[in-house]
């Protein structure tokens, strides 16, 4: 390549937020002004707004992440990992928050940025049988929480939750009943029941988690819920039947006709907003002959087609394309063997993974701070 | 009703001939259009290769974009796979060139097309040296500081 008059800067800048975040950490070592953008946070939001989505998959002893471009390619992340091997098996759920994947492992978690190799730990103490990490998300301040919740038959009609602030390492503890927001004495039915997350249909937006949840004892009436990492409180977001899916947009089947909806919310939202006055409107329907029914998907829009990643009835994993009521493809991805792999959508990004020290390739686990949280080191 | 033509010049004093729909997709010319209507518009920084070249991104665009509809999916990947050529074919000194022309005239999905072509060298490159002499870039760090923020990202090198 030849040398060339220096470009702008803010041309440098444009260019390099097209530049996946496995190639861009490498080249920190530019120059100073380089090594600076890298860490800007201005920067790694317009970074982020640039790459494109793609499912990451977790078998019990292996990451994939999968593309759609259009042709499908599978990459095993579980060497970018750093000491998961040690850790197998792997959990049941991923959860996707701005770019860092949270594995839930029951009592354990892994926050990880496989794109910058960046793997830390996170533990609960405690003998709460039901705990489990549920969500990840960030304040107003952008400062990264874990989200725990447990119950306990003494009390079933609470909801616990613990947070655990990623850079200080400090947990903090509450419990409520959750209500429905602003619900009136006649449809409140389920009130005071203990709500059932659904931890699989569920998206981060803007450091807000949402999620799909339903009570206990009306199974099949869901809605949505989410978790404000600022005051650290669950509001119902907004009360629907029969949806399966997410919040900023919502994925619904019907059992009987296997009709697929997306419905989007007309405005963009935040985590202050009541969720009463949130406007949906209906995105797109696909209606196919012999369309299975979708279990545990998630899924992601893309140029106007709806790219959805579920199993089929033996937990073998497919990618969907769908678009303009038609069928586009319908893949098996063969390379992930093992059944019932749990998955998420997500988006590369150049997020350091905070508190966790960024070294590679070591497999002890050291405690660090607060002996509730192992790092590794 | 004939079409309405403008006429672009190049910093050789060149003349292109241009239809008004296809260079108005620079936001630039698009507003020197109406402040100087009937005028020779001089494009004093570009020389006639790059200002082709803009010129014929812009006639595959404006095409596309007339005949489409909302409804034309494959057209849309039909043009996305004619940016892909289009682009491949050009040399990275020209590249930068086009990168800054499209930047210059404000035409956006040009620099998206040009920026993301630079940006696939780039992840290419095997080290920061490569980088560097792409970019005419000068290494300000020295060897310790090299080799902290490798201490720190601890990415094979």
């Amino acid at each position: 390549m030849a040398n060339h008059d220096k470009l702008p800067w803010d041309l440098i800048e444009e260019i390099l937020s097209c530049v996946p975040p496995e190639s861009l950490v490498r080249f920190r070592t530019v120059s100073k002004q380089w090594n600076a953008l890298l860490s800007a946070k201005t920067f790694i939001k317009k970074h982020k707004t640039k790459m494109t989505y793609r499912f990451i998959l977790a078998t019990r002893s292996k990451i994939y992440s999968v593309r759609v471009n259009p042709n499908i390619e599978v990459r095993d992340l579980t060497s970018d990992i750093p000491a998961l091997e040690s850790q197998l098996p792997l959990t049941r759920r991923l959860i996707d928050c701005d770019g860092l994947l949270l594995c839930d492992m029951g009592k354990r978690a892994m926050v990880s940025n496989p794109w910058l190799r960046q793997t830390r730990w996170v533990e609960h103490e405690g003998n709460h049988r039901s705990f489990e990490f549920s969500g990840i998300g960030y304040d107003d301040d952008n400062r990264y929480k874990t989200l725990g919740t447990h119950w306990t038959e003494l009390d079933p009609t609470k909801t616990f939750w613990k947070t655990l602030d990623l850079s200080s390492d400090a947990w903090k503890e509450q419990s409520g009943v959750m209500e429905p927001s602003g619900t009136t004495s006649s449809s409140t039915t389920e009130e005071g029941t203990r709500v059932t997350i659904h931890s699989t249909s569920g998206v981060s937006l803007n450091g807000t988690w949402y999620r799909v949840g339903s009570y206990e004892k009306t199974k099949y009436s869901f809605f949505i819920v989410n978790f404000d990492f600022t005051k650290e409180t669950f509001n119902h977001f907004v009360i629907c039947h029969g949806i399966y899916g997410r919040s900023v947009s919502l994925l619904k089947q019907s059992h009987l006709t296997k009709k697929i909806q997306i419905w989007v919310t007309k405005n963009k939202i935040d985590h202050k907003q009541d969720g009463r006055y949130v406007e949906w409107m209906n995105f797109m329907e696909v209606s196919i002959p012999n369309m299975p029914d979708l279990i545990q998907p998630s899924y992601f829009i893309n140029d106007k087609r709806l790219v959805v990643c579920s199993s089929d009835n033996d937990g073998r994993a497919w990618i969907y394309v769908l678009g303009n009521n038609n069928l586009i493809s319908k893949t098996k991805i063969d390379l992930v063997v093992d059944s019932w792999a749990s998955h998420c959508s997500f988006i590369p990004s150049l997020v350091s993974v905070p508190g966790g020290k960024r070294r590679s390739g070591m497999t002890s686990l050291v405690s660090l701070h607060s002996p509730s949280c192992l790092v590794l080191e | 009703m004939s079409k309405k033509m403008i006429v672009l010049k190049s910093s050789e004093g060149v003349s292109f001939v241009v239809e008004e729909a296809v260079a108005r997709q620079s936001k630039i010319i698009s507003f020197l259009v109406e402040e100087f209507p009937d005028r020779e518009l001089p494009l004093t920084n570009m020389t006639s290769e790059i200002l082709r070249k803009t010129i014929e991104y812009c006639k595959k665009h404006v095409v596309e974009d007339d005949g489409g509809g909302d409804s034309s999916s494959s057209s849309s990947g039909d043009l996305k796979e004619w940016d892909v050529k289009f682009v491949a074919e050009i040399d990275q000194p020209r590249l930068m060139d086009l990168l800054m022309a499209a930047n210059y005239l404000d035409i956006p999905s040009l620099l998206d097309v040009t920026c993301q072509k630079v940006a696939d060298t780039i992840a290419a490159c095997n080290d920061e040296k490569e980088i560097r002499a792409t970019f005419n870039i000068e290494n300000d760090f020295t060897e310790e500081e090299v080799e902290a923020i490798r201490m720190e990202n601890q990415y094979p090198i």
